[in-house]
């Protein structure tokens, strides 16, 4: 029995998703470098903290759309999205917590900005889990 | 919950994908309510008896467990 595909809505709604988010990074990546390369070559600048905080305006996008594509998934999809997003916020309270805890035994210093690919992974294997419950 | 969607849906020859674009859900919410693995809400629930034209009753029943839970 062939494999069933998904509605037309679904795959439009994946595709706007997937090209917002697209248009997102490709701006992303060139503002992060470009306020690094900046801060690197200004580091007594004033402005510094302003021109750090830059990439964020692209992040808050990202976050806005994932948020709109939520918003406009059925009930099932809600679901398997707060548990998917449950699971990357206790992951991620677990490892950063654990990580405190290592620090104290002397483990190394690590940067803020490591906790959002931990946040990122595990809210990865958060949606493979909760969409295989369902399946 | 048990539920007879599937027959519903194969009675008027429609396929998982069909029967959700009719429903405006995705083809996997059909697919886990087909499968008992998931229980509509209840506008959903109108929405899949007022496409069926039945009472949900006629679709819907619920468990032993559900009853006595």
């Amino acid at each position: 029995m062939p494999r069933e595909r998904s509605t037309p809505q679904e795959r439009r709604l994946r595709l706007k998703f997937a090209l917002q988010m697209t248009a997102v990074l490709a701006i992303y990546i060139p503002v992060l470098l470009g306020s690094i390369e900046l801060i690197e070559a200004n580091p007594d600048a004033w402005w510094r903290f302003a021109v750090a905080l830059l990439p964020l305006t692209l992040f808050i996008a990202g976050a806005l759309t994932v948020l709109r594509y939520v918003l406009q998934e059925d009930e099932l999809e809600q679901r398997i999205s707060l548990m998917a997003l449950s699971i990357a916020f206790a992951s991620t309270a677990i490892f950063t917590f654990a990580y405190g805890l290592l620090q104290i035994a002397g483990a190394p210093d690590a940067s803020w900005t490591l906790v959002w690919p931990v946040m990122g992974v595990s809210w990865l294997i958060g949606g493979i889990v909760a969409r295989r419950r369902y399946r | 919950m048990n539920n007879r969607l599937r027959v519903l849906r194969a009675e008027r020859r429609w396929s998982q994908a069909d029967l959700a674009e009719r429903l405006g859900v995705s083809r996997q919410t059909v697919n886990a309510i087909e499968t008992g693995k998931y229980d509509p809400s209840l506008p959903l629930a109108f929405r899949i008896a007022r496409l069926f034209g039945q009472p949900i009753e006629a679709i819907f029943a619920l468990d032993e467990s559900d009853v006595t839970a």
